[in-house]
């Protein structure tokens, strides 16, 4: 599911970037100094105002799978303000930082102090972490992996050691290679980031980061990695961009920016040395987030792209042309995909249907109101489920686009297919074995309406097709935050909440409609608070599944309505337009 | 052993004549019952041994029916058991005979009574709005629609197939309507699609199985696959006298236990114009399958006047019948 | 005296039932055992009909009280039938006492007295049972006085029954967990807890995956629990269950009750996990006392069920918040779209992020308006309590007397109820 980081950063200096690595220098010599790591926070060279943060800014943190990045619009083009992640987690993102707080500005108003539902185990635990990564940045210049830990409990010290390593604590081994392998992969990494301490035996291969404070980026990859790329890997890590298509055109901009800021080095052409430079970038934003498969497949796109350039392009001209090039990519597999999709989608939704979808995929409320709009009489029953309740935000919008709308959660699956006459879901990626990985949950969804013959109905754009297999949700996942569990709604949520209610009674409505009914307590499942104390309880918190071919009945795509058997079909077809995977 | 001579010994041609006359408005094991209750009654054995032996000789010719054999048969096995179990509580002749007479006289009526207890039974699967699919014609899935709609007040529509060699279809249909129940006819092969507006499946049987399963109208299999395809419930009802000790593995063995129902050329139909071309050659043959049977596994439930059962309760039943 | 403290207690009973104060099996079922047993003991009662008449009411007032408490019922079947039988036992022995035998000869090779026996087809053709059902034997009152303590006996029994069935049910769990499985399990419920911690005492390594069975989280707290017990404890949302299930040996769940046709009525979202198990081919096993064992045929899938208070998956603060934008969106939406913009808060958010700042998101995507304005919404929120499991979901059910097959369960039904209970109120069965 994530793109494999399997290329070692090669270090080269940007003259562009030479004020931006004096600053960071300046600042890794403070924080290393203090015993503290740097936050990508401190690379927001001018004080977030509390004012930048407009009420609608809170919205792309609940927009699920729709296009959360609007408001994130303007990440490829203005690097300076880090604001939505302070407000969204004040004291999780700024706590490291407050060491060289001064420069911080409003942020150093943040506590350093863990937040306060938070365990005092808990608590000691971050200290742990942080002493951890103080002891590894102390001899970070040989930066190999395999490292013993200085308390031995996360890091196993070789390969040899780490498959011996009980299924309590797993090794941190990022990818599904042999121990081998895995202090090379582990190398490869940018980030320091910590491997999630209560892994779940089945899934030890996938890579599982405890959520941080702060994310730290070693001082002699610092310098690779442009601002502002910098900023969305935060934004990943934090998930405050979520959603496929939102994380892809947010990535791409992103990359916009990187190539506007590139200057050719002497002796080298742009269009080998630029993947170089985009590189580690890619490499950072893996290491915040594990990318999906349509970013993969952007990011495959891309570099043929540039591997395309004609040699002896002047390099103004060619970045141009590059800069052109993704926003027409943004337009056609994106846009207008997804204008094609609703399109299509629509013509299927007849009077009196009764249709279910789950989660919030953003193609399907562009099917549901397109056929709305076009005076087709028909219900929706929108289903949810934990952590992230995504499809309340679809819920939310649907109501206030006057259809007819239920809402339920999971466990009114079955009740609702009993008056179902489609299912209609988005979908993560649509793989050549005809599978369909999706928000999980979207499996059981599709299981029970074949069951009891009601059609599903993937809309997935094709950018999102790709050339590889999976039998199962396991051999390939994301792993979320399994902190996520011990609250019934959203930590982020009710963060915003709390924000929005603080504002002036001016944003009453605002602030009422994204409240997540944080109630205290009610909100937290108190049995679990302590789990980490529990050494034989674990929680898991899968992002994904895959929904096998016999389930879906059909995929609708920019290119027609197909089904899912044909998906290896399309992207042979389409294989000039450069889909694959990997 | 149906040989025509003892046809001629067993049964006289006026009892044949009742037999059939039974047939007409009865199921077939009570019209078999009534015929053996009538022999009883005119019966010169002097022995329980000699009775059980005219008995049996005479259930013998009467399962050779050629339509309802399998439903005769079980009501012959029933009647006979009963007369068996009678003869052990009783060591008089005349006693014994005299509490069948009396038994047998309130049987009689038993197939009205039990109709009636399958209807109250099932009607309350039918709910308000359904759609209720059912082929053939079964007086008992007669009397069960219409105590749903009569006495349960229920509205719901029907869905029929035209059950096209007999025709029977037309013939429920126009029942029903006169009911005041909405009826639509469809064509035998149209049950896939009309299936798909149906909530529930109705059938009844001519014999219930060992193991659950039944035998019934052709056409009832293929709905049951189907309707157990879409995961509509399927219902059977029948009454218990139907219930039969034959355990048939494959179609074929329905067509073998019914020696008689040796498939018969149909009758022509449609096509084309010339009689002549449309005779059967030995490359074109005609055939009419008349019965198939339809597995446990395709049933949901069986509403019987022994109350509703799973599939795997009659086996319940007959053993503890027959042990 | 005794029987106004009676009638008090059943009233009190009601209400907390009524209120949902009392509820699950273990809590009901109990109560109900005990209020039957002071039925018995506080009615005067001449013939056993009376008896039975008098449990059929007070069961059929506990049954209205809370219809969707299907042990309730089964309870007071439970005891109908243990009176049923005592009192044919009773019958028997008059009769052979008397052997003038009631020129009824018949009755003696069959199973006697119409007063318990259902109809099968063994007896189909020796007894007009139909219309003697509740033929009631002219007993004496001393004879009468002679079966009040069986029963009472009887009902007392029933009430141990209640009190061992957890541990009864979790001493077959060695049986049927064997080392390193992986066990999903979902809902609360002390049987399938005492199942799973028994397996743990036999110190077989093994693994369990609770599924957290929203909106009741309760999957949360029996993962805690298990955990807190040794086992290997692993808390999953609902939605992860197709996912592992592709490495799960037994799916092992409790149920709120199992149906005449071996179905269950168990928590809804439990019809999706079984679903799960049937594509995966996981053995999906149900652990279920006797007395959740309800001889009634669901007509439809709804039947007994609930649709809760949407509270837990919608406040009530969200919709109140989507009708002050209701009217915000009404008042804006002669101005167009600026003037909605400050109400409706998707909308206006999303407009706001494609007009300020270069666009990295296309207006296409970005933008749109809320179309047909009629006033009003059309929202709701069903929460259902139940599901119905459909007998062929099913592997296995571990009662306290043992596994079955759903497809026996219609035999253990006759062994436990009389057939002529079923529905024995006016109102009994819905």
């Amino acid at each position: 599911m994530e793109l494999s980081p399997v290329e070692t950063p090669v270090g080269s200096v940007d003259s562009a970037q030479v004020d931006f690595q004096k600053v960071e220098r300046d600042l890794d010599a403070q924080s290393r100094a203090s015993g503290e790591q740097r936050t990508f926070l401190k690379h927001a060279h001018s004080p977030p105002s509390p004012s930048a943060l407009p009420g609608g800014a809170c919205s792309p943190a609940l927009r699920g799978a729709g296009l959360g990045a609007r408001d994130e619009g303007s990440v490829g083009a203005v690097p300076a303000p880090m604001r939505l992640p302070v407000q969204a987690r004040p004291s999780d993102v700024i706590s490291g930082a407050a060491g060289s707080a001064g420069s911080a500005g409003a942020s150093a108003d943040a506590p350093d102090a863990p937040p306060a539902k938070k365990a005092l185990t808990k608590a000691e635990r971050r200290e742990l972490q942080e002493r951890q990564r103080a002891a590894k940045a102390a001899t970070a210049g040989a930066a190999s992996g395999g490292k013993p830990a200085p308390f031995g409990s996360k890091q196993a010290s070789t390969g040899a050691n780490a498959s011996a390593s009980s299924a309590s604590e797993p090794p941190p081994v990022p990818k599904q290679h042999d121990t081998t392998d895995a202090a090379k992969l582990r190398k490869q990494r940018l980030l320091e980031r910590t491997d999630v301490q209560k892994a779940v035996a089945l899934f030890a291969h996938l890579p599982q980061y405890e959520r941080e404070k702060s994310i730290s980026l070693p001082a002699q990859h610092a310098c690779q990695i442009h601002p502002v790329v910098a900023r969305l890997g935060l934004q990943y890590a934090e998930g405050v961009i979520q959603g496929a298509n939102a994380r892809c055109v947010a990535m791409l901009n992103a990359f916009k920016a990187v190539i506007r800021d590139y200057h050719t080095p002497p002796a080298k052409t742009l269009n080998r040395d630029l993947e170089s430079r985009l590189r580690p970038q890619i490499q950072y934003l893996v290491d915040c987030r594990p990318v999906g498969i349509n970013m993969g497949n952007s990011i495959t796109w891309l570099k043929a792209t540039i591997a395309k350039l004609p040699a002896h392009m002047p390099e103004a001209e060619a970045k141009e042309a590059l800069c052109a090039e993704i926003d027409s990519f943004i337009a056609e597999r994106i846009t207008l995909a997804s204008a094609a999709i609703s399109a299509l989608g629509a013509s299927k939704v007849a009077n009196g249907d009764v249709i279910v979808t789950y989660g919030c995929a953003h193609v399907v409320e562009e099917i549901l109101l397109s056929a709305h709009s076009r005076g087709v009489s028909f219900r929706v029953i929108v289903l949810d489920a934990r952590p992230h309740w995504e499809g309340r935000a679809l819920w939310r919008r649907l109501v206030a686009a006057h259809l007819h709308v239920s809402y339920a959660g999971m466990h009114a699956l079955s009740y609702a297919m009993r008056s179902a006459t489609k299912v209609l879901m988005g979908a993560h990626a649509c793989l050549s074995n005809g599978a369909v990985v999706s928000r999980a949950g979207s499996a059981i969804v599709a299981l029970c309406a074949s069951r009891e013959n009601v059609p599903v109905l993937i809309a997935c754009e094709t950018y999102k097709f790709a050339e590889r297999v999976m039998l199962d949700s396991i051999c390939a996942n994301e792993l979320g935050d399994p902190d996520d569990l011990v609250t019934v709604r959203p930590v982020r949520a009710a963060a915003q909440t709390g924000a929005a209610a603080a504002t002036s009674g001016a944003a009453l409505a605002a602030g009422g409609a994204l409240a997540e009914s944080v109630d205290g307590g009610a909100n937290v499942l108190a049995c679990l608070t302590d789990w980490r104390d529990v050494s034989t309880l674990r929680l898991l918190n899968l992002t994904y599944d895959v929904t096998p071919c016999e389930l879906v009945t059909m995929v609708i795509s920019e290119v027609g309505m197909t089904p899912p058997t044909s998906v290896p079909v399309i992207i042979r077809e389409y294989r000039q337009d450069t889909i694959s995977a990997r | 052993m149906a040989s025509e001579k003892l046809k001629n010994e067993q049964l006289s041609a006026e009892q044949l004549r009742a037999f059939h006359a039974h047939l007409r408005d009865e199921p077939g094991a009570i019209a078999a019952i009534k015929v053996l209750i009538d022999l009883i009654q005119s019966s010169a054995a002097t022995t329980i041994m000699g009775l059980q032996i005219e008995l049996q000789a005479a259930a013998d010719v009467l399962k050779l029916h050629e339509a309802e054999g399998i439903s005769i048969a079980s009501g012959c096995e029933l009647f006979m058991r009963f007369v068996t179990r009678t003869a052990l509580d009783f060591s008089e002749y005349e006693a014994c005979r005299h509490k069948i007479l009396e038994r047998g006289e309130f049987f009689k009526e038993h197939s009205t009574r039990a109709r009636t207890k399958i209807a109250e039974l099932g009607a309350p699967f039918i709910r308000d709005g359904a759609t209720v699919l059912t082929t053939g014609f079964s007086r008992v899935v007669v009397a069960l629609l219409l105590h749903a709609a009569q006495a349960l007040k229920k509205r719901f529509t029907v869905l029929l197939t035209e059950s096209h060699a007999s025709g029977l279809g037309y013939t429920l249909a126009r029942t029903l309507a006169a009911a005041g129940i909405p009826v639509t006819v469809i064509d035998d092969a149209a049950v896939a699609v009309g299936l798909e507006r149906a909530d529930l499946v109705l059938c009844g049987a001519e014999a219930v199985v060992e193991n659950g399963g039944v035998i019934s109208k052709v056409g009832t299999c293929q709905l049951a696959i189907i309707a157990h395809a879409y995961r509509k419930p399927f219902y059977i009802a029948a009454e218990s006298f139907k219930f039969a000790r034959h355990y048939p593995l494959h179609q074929r063995d329905i067509l073998g236990s019914t020696p008689r129902g040796v498939p018969q050329l149909a009758p022509p139909v449609g096509g084309e114009p010339d009689a002549a071309s449309r005779a059967p050659t030995p490359l074109l043959t005609y055939e009419r399958l008349t019965r198939d049977y339809t597995a446990p596994k395709y049933i949901n439930l069986l509403f019987t006047d022994l109350g509703v059962l799973t599939p795997s309760a009659v086996s319940d039943e007959l053993i503890k019948l027959y042990y | 005296m005794a029987s106004d403290a009676f009638e008090r207690e059943v009233s009190v009973f009601t209400t907390k039932l009524k209120r949902r104060q009392l509820s699950g099996f273990h809590q009901t079922a109990s109560r109900t055992a005990e209020l039957m047993r002071s039925v018995v003991v506080h009615t005067r009662w001449q013939t056993p009909a009376k008896l039975i008449e008098r449990i059929q009411r007070v069961g059929a007032e506990l049954v209205r009280a809370a219809p969707q408490e299907l042990c309730i019922g089964n309870i007071v079947r439970r005891v109908l039938h243990i009176v049923r039988e005592e009192v044919d036992g009773l019958v028997r022995e008059l009769e052979r006492a008397s052997a003038s035998s009631r020129s009824d000869a018949l009755t003696t090779g069959m199973p006697p007295s119409a007063f318990s026996t259902a109809p099968s087809l063994h007896n189909l053709l020796a007894a007009n049972l139909h219309n003697e059902a509740l033929r009631t034997p002219e007993l004496c009152s001393a004879a009468v006085h002679e079966i009040k303590q069986p029963i009472i006996d009887g009902v007392n029994e029933l009430i141990d029954e209640l009190g061992s069935l957890v541990h009864s049910i979790a001493e077959q769990a060695p049986e049927h967990i064997h080392a390193r499985e992986v066990i999903l399990t979902l809902g609360r419920s002390r049987i399938v807890e005492a199942f799973l911690k028994r397996v743990a005492k036999t110190e077989r390594p093994f693994e369990v995956i609770v599924a957290d069975t929203a909106p009741s989280y309760e999957g949360a707290e029996v993962a805690r629990r298990l955990s807190e017990a040794g086992i290997q404890a692993t808390l999953i949302t609902d939605a992860a269950v197709f996912a592992l299930m592709a490495r799960i040996n037994k799916v092992i769940i409790p149920t709120h009750a199992v149906m005449a046709d071996g179905g269950l009525l168990a928590p809804a979202g439990t019809l999706a996990v079984a679903l799960a198990a049937q594509h995966h081919s996981v053995p999906f096993v149900v652990c279920a006392g006797i007395p959740q064992l309800t001889p009634i045929f669901l007509t439809d899938a709804d039947d007994f069920n609930l649709l809760l208070a949407p509270a837990p998956i919608l406040s009530y603060d969200e919709t109140a918040a989507l009708e002050v934008n209701a009217l915000c969106d009404a008042d804006g939406g002669a101005d167009g779209a600026e003037g909605s913009a400050a109400a409706v808060v998707d909308g206006p958010a999303r407009r706001a992020g494609a007009s300020s700042g270069p666009a990295g998101v296309p207006p296409g995507i970005a933008c749109r308006q809320p179309s047909g304005r009629d006033d009003g919404f059309a929202t709701d929120s069903p929460n259902p309590a139940y599901d119905y499991v459909p007998p062929g979901l099913i592997s296995l059910l571990i009662t306290n007397i043992g596994g079955t097959h759903p497809s026996y369960i219609y035999r253990l039904l006759t062994e436990f109820y009389n057939p002529l209970d079923i529905h024995f109120g006016p109102q009994a069965a819905l």
